[in-house]
């Protein structure tokens, strides 16, 4: 099982150094869990992401002979959101446009990394 | 058991067959013995007999089927109708039975309930209620009893039966425990488990203190009562969630035979985990349910 | 005409150029919205269906759906793969996507983006001219 204020716990510690917001969604694309500035801010995220994500992956899906894509990064003129799965789930970051792609990547790995073991054992449970 | 026109026919309509209460006056006197059963959590079975109330009958039963009808009981549930004008032939039968009880069951647990309490007047009930409890617990010596009041027009029917289904479950308390595990994890205020086609409360966690004691019945009869609207419409009742300010409350299909209301006053969790969580809890619960059948 | 066959030819070479230039850069195509092909350039060891229309069209969809984000304009794409990246530039109105190998350095074809879109306003206008 998840517990919720844990995960949170671990999204907050990413949510710094110019990342304003962190995010993890079901496949559904709702939120399981989130740090962000506003409730309103973060739905709206949550909602273009998982669709930004969906779009990509349906588009490319024949593209390459491997699993697909990996790690998304769309760069807006006010900020960049950085997108990839983990177990299913997928994890979210919204970070102001100066931050780099590179700093994007190394928090994002950092996370899966956090996450991958417990959300596993979860999604292999839900019935 | 009970008299004749007491209200055990409504009783088990309303709890077990989906009657709502202004349906049951379109049931007859009880012929004899309708025996019925329903299956609870797993294969436990609870055995219904309704037997008819009449004097006919009464004397039927102590006579030729004693055996029959007295072996092998958990429960013997008698009901009183407190508007009875005969008190006196009423305690005579429930002794004859009681009698029976002792001689081919004697383990059995006894449940008095004193029915039809919304004939009378609201500030005389607890007064009555409990002068009848005291008689009835002296007229059961040695056996000891459990008494409610009760009324098909409120939640407490559904108190009495939980109480006595509740008394039921063999591993009652490992159900509990696991409740009360999930509920830490999830980190819900109370996690409550009713039986899935009677909506009866079998068991609860809660980790913070409510001033109304009979919520959990209410709950059951609104939920079953909307339940029961759902179906006019040819829609099964599967989930729902209800946000309000202050919290949020997830009903859901949990195992097979059981349904789960679980609140949550943290409203910053997300809907999604809790929903994940409940999905996950049934492969634990459904482990224990099959545990049962197994015993 | 011939001015214009005169500026296609010149294009062509500066995105042989660039493609010779750039370590690990295996394409470089300029489409339309409609994933139509206006210039492109590519390697020998490039896929084949990098190459085909939808890869600009999806990232035409999900551009839009950035815009709504929030957070102004989108401005580009970089989606990771196995084996390769993909930068993907919104150089309305058209879309210059550039594939590369995995491990190539995305900050510097990021960096091509500024000159890439003079390029592209410049392919916009003689595509609109003709």
């Amino acid at each position: 099982m998840l517990k919720p204020k844990a995960i949170q716990q671990v999204l907050k510690q990413a949510t710094s150094g110019g990342v304003r917001a962190t995010l993890l969604l079901n496949s559904e694309g709702s939120p399981i869990s989130f740090v962000a500035e506003t409730d309103r801010e973060a739905r709206i995220y949550a909602a273009i992401a998982s669709n930004v994500w969906t779009t990509f992956e349906k588009g490319t899906k024949s593209m390459t002979q491997d699993d697909g894509v990996r790690f998304l990064v769309v760069e807006c003129e006010e900020g960049t959101l950085a997108l990839t799965t983990v177990s299913k789930m997928m994890l979210c970051l919204v970070a102001k446009p100066e931050v780099g792609i590179a700093i994007l990547k190394a928090k994002s790995d950092a996370l899966v990394r956090h996450l991958e073991e417990p959300l596993t054992n979860v999604m292999t449970n839900v019935s | 058991m009970g008299k004749s026109g007491a209200g055990k026919t409504s009783m088990r309509s309303i709890i077990f067959s989906n009657y709502v209460a202004r349906d049951t006056r379109r049931l007859g006197a009880t012929i004899d013995v309708e025996h019925s059963h329903v299956r609870f959590l797993g294969n436990l079975t609870l055995n219904l007999w309704d037997c008819g109330g009449q004097d006919a009958f009464m004397e039927n039963y102590f006579a030729t089927h004693r055996d029959q009808i007295f072996s092998n009981v958990e429960v013997l549930i008698y009901v009183f109708d407190v508007e009875s004008t005969d008190i006196e032939k009423d305690m005579h039968y429930y002794q004859d039975c009681l009698e029976a009880i002792l001689e081919y069951s004697k383990d059995a647990k006894v449940f008095c309930l004193v029915h039809k309490m919304d004939l009378v007047q609201e500030g005389s009930r607890d007064r009555i209620f409990n002068g009848r409890c005291e008689e009835l617990r002296e007229r059961s010596k040695p056996l000891h009893i459990s008494a409610y009041a009760t009324s098909i027009w409120d939640e407490t029917l559904y108190k009495a039966w939980s109480s006595i289904v509740y008394s039921l479950i063999p591993n009652v308390i490992q159900l509990e425990e696991r409740l009360t595990n999930f509920a830490e994890i999830c980190e819900a205020d109370e996690v409550v488990l009713f039986e899935r086609t009677t909506f009866l409360v079998i068991s609860h966690t809660s980790n913070i203190a409510h001033t109304d004691a009979h919520r959990f019945e209410k709950i059951s009869n609104y939920i079953k009562q909307f339940k029961l609207s759902c179906s006019k419409f040819q829609a099964q009742f599967k989930s729902m969630e209800m946000r309000q300010p202050n919290f949020a409350a997830f009903f859901d299909v949990l195992t097979s035979h059981t349904y789960v209301m679980v609140i949550m006053s943290d409203t910053t969790i997300e809907s999604a985990v809790t929903q994940m969580n409940i999905s996950v809890a049934r492969r634990y619960f459904d482990e224990l349910e099959e545990g049962l059948m197994s015993n | 005409m011939d001015e214009a066959s005169d500026m296609g030819e010149e294009l062509q070479k500066y995105f042989d150029n660039l493609i010779a230039r750039i370590d690990r850069l295996k394409a470089i195509t300029m489409t339309d919205r409609d994933g139509v092909v206006l210039i492109q350039a590519s390697t020998s060891g490039t896929p084949p269906k990098v190459l085909e229309p939808m890869l600009s069209t999806t990232f035409a969809a999900v551009s839009d759906q950035a815009s709504r984000l929030g957070l102004k304009r989108n401005k580009s794409l970089v989606s990771f793969f196995e084996l390769y990246q993909v930068v993907q530039f919104n150089h309305s109105p058209l879309i210059t996507t550039l594939v590369a190998d995995a491990d190539s350095n995305t900050g510097i074809l990021l960096s091509l983006g500024d000159e890439l879109k003079e390029i592209a306003q410049l392919v916009a206008t003689v595509t609109h001219e003709r």
